[in-house]
C-alpha cells in the first residue's frame, strides 16, 4: 500500500528526517520542470528546486496536513522562481547598462518567414531563440503569471493564491506579458 | 460601435475575460476585433509550453543531501513539545525570581572603618611606588642570590 504524503509529512514533522527523501524523490521532476520554464536554465532550474525543497522542510509546521503537498511544494517553487527572477533582472539592469545597444541590434533582426505551418508561426531554433529573448523582457511577475496561465494552465484564482496577489493584478500580469510578447513576436507571424 | 480593449481580447483568449458572451456577442457583428481576437489566439498557440530538457543525473540525490546537510534535525528539538519548552522557561524564571526574593541576605555587613575619598590619580601613584620599590629590591637580592 502507498503511503500517504500527508502521512509522510506527520513522519518527518515527528522527527523522521529520512521520510522527507520519499517527498523529494516523488517532486524532484515537476519542480524541475516547472523551474526550467520560468527560468530557460538549467544551472538557474537546478538550484531553485534545491532551495525549493531546502524551504519546504524548513516550514514543514505550516503545511495543513489537509492540503495538497504537490500544490504547497508548487507554490514555493513559483515564489522562489520569482525571487530568482527579480534578483536576476536587477543583475541583468546592471549589465545591460555596460554594454548598451547590444540587446536593440538583437531584437532589429527579422527572420525570413518561409514555412507556412499549422500555426502559422515557424518554430524553427531561432525562432524559439526569439520567443525566450521576448520571455526575458517581461517583468518577472509578468513572466511567472503567463507561464503559468499559458504553459501550466493555472487559473487566474491559482496565480493570485499562489502570488498572493489579487485576481485584477494577476489579469493584469498575464495581460501585460501577452502585450509585451505581441510587439515582440508578430512580425514572425506570417498573415 | 465601441471596440473591445486589447485587454478584454487577450483575456478572452483564456476565457479570463468576466463578460465573455458580451464579447463574443460583439465580435459577431465586429470583424474588426475578430481579425484582432484571431492574430493573438494564432501568436499565443505558437508559444509553445517549454520543454524542460532532462534533469541532471542524480538530481533527487544532490537535492536530499542539501536538505540533509542544511536543515536542522527535527528529533534534535522535537522530543519536547514547543509549549512544553515555554513551560519549563517559565518555571526556571519564577524560581529564579524566588530565590532572589526569599534568599537569606547578610544585612549587617559592616562597613569600613574609614571609608576615605581617595583620587584615582593618586592610588595609581601608590601602586607604582609599590611596584618599583619592589623591583629594587629584588634588584638589589640579585647579586646575593647569584652568589649563592
Amino acid at each position: 500500500m502507498e503511503i500517504t504524503e500527508a502521512a509522510v509529512v506527520a513522519q518527518v514533522l515527528a522527527g523522521d528526517r529520512e521520510a522527507f527523501r520519499l517527498l523529494v524523490n516523488r517532486h524532484t521532476r515537476s519542480i524541475y520542470n516547472v523551474a526550467y520554464r520560468m527560468t530557460g536554465n538549467q544551472q538557474d532550474a537546478e538550484e531553485i528546486v534545491q532551495e525549493t525543497f531546502l524551504r519546504a522542510y524548513r516550514s514543514l509546521e505550516r503545511f495543513e496536513l489537509r492540503s495538497s503537498f504537490s500544490t504547497w511544494l508548487y507554490r514555493i517553487a513559483v515564489n522562489r522562481c520569482l525571487d530568482f527572477l527579480k534578483a536576476k533582472k536587477m543583475n541583468d539592469r546592471y549589465q545591460i547598462s555596460e554594454n548598451p545597444g547590444t540587446e536593440e541590434d538583437d531584437r532589429a533582426i527579422q527572420l525570413p518567414v518561409t514555412d507556412p505551418g499549422p500555426d502559422r508561426l515557424l518554430l524553427s531554433a531561432e525562432v524559439k531563440e526569439k520567443i525566450a529573448r521576448a520571455m526575458g523582457l517581461l517583468t518577472p511577475a509578468e513572466r511567472v503569471a503567463f507561464t503559468m496561465r499559458h504553459m501550466e494552465g493555472k487559473s487566474i484564482e491559482e496565480i493570485s493564491k499562489t502570488l498572493r496577489i489579487r485576481t485584477s493584478a494577476a489579469k493584469n500580469s498575464v495581460f501585460r506579458a501577452v502585450q509585451k510578447l505581441r510587439q515582440q513576436l508578430e512580425p514572425l507571424v506570417i498573415g | 460601435m465601441k471596440h473591445l480593449t486589447e485587454e478584454q481580447i487577450v483575456l478572452h483568449c483564456y476565457g479570463d475575460a468576466g463578460d465573455g458572451a458580451a464579447i463574443e456577442e460583439h465580435m459577431q457583428e465586429c470583424s474588426q476585433c475578430r481579425e484582432e481576437f484571431d492574430k493573438v489566439k494564432v501568436l499565443l498557440a505558437g508559444i509553445p509550453a517549454v520543454e524542460a530538457p532532462e534533469p541532471p543525473a542524480y538530481l533527487e540525490q544532490k537535492v536530499w543531501l542539501r536538505v540533509r546537510d542544511q536543515a536542522p534535525d527535527r528529533r534534535a528539538v522535537s522530543w519536547m513539545p514547543k509549549w512544553a519548552w515555554g513551560a519549563v522557561m517559565a518555571v526556571l524564571l519564577a524560581a529564579a525570581f524566588l530565590a532572589g526574593r526569599f534568599w537569606p541576605r547578610n544585612v549587617d555587613v559592616q562597613k569600613p572603618p574609614h571609608t576615605a575619598q581617595v583620587s584615582p590619580g593618586r592610588v595609581l601613584l601608590v601602586a607604582v611606588g609599590d611596584c618599583s620599590m619592589n623591583w629594587s629590591a629584588c634588584w638589589q637580592r640579585l647579586p646575593t642570590a647569584r652568589q649563592s
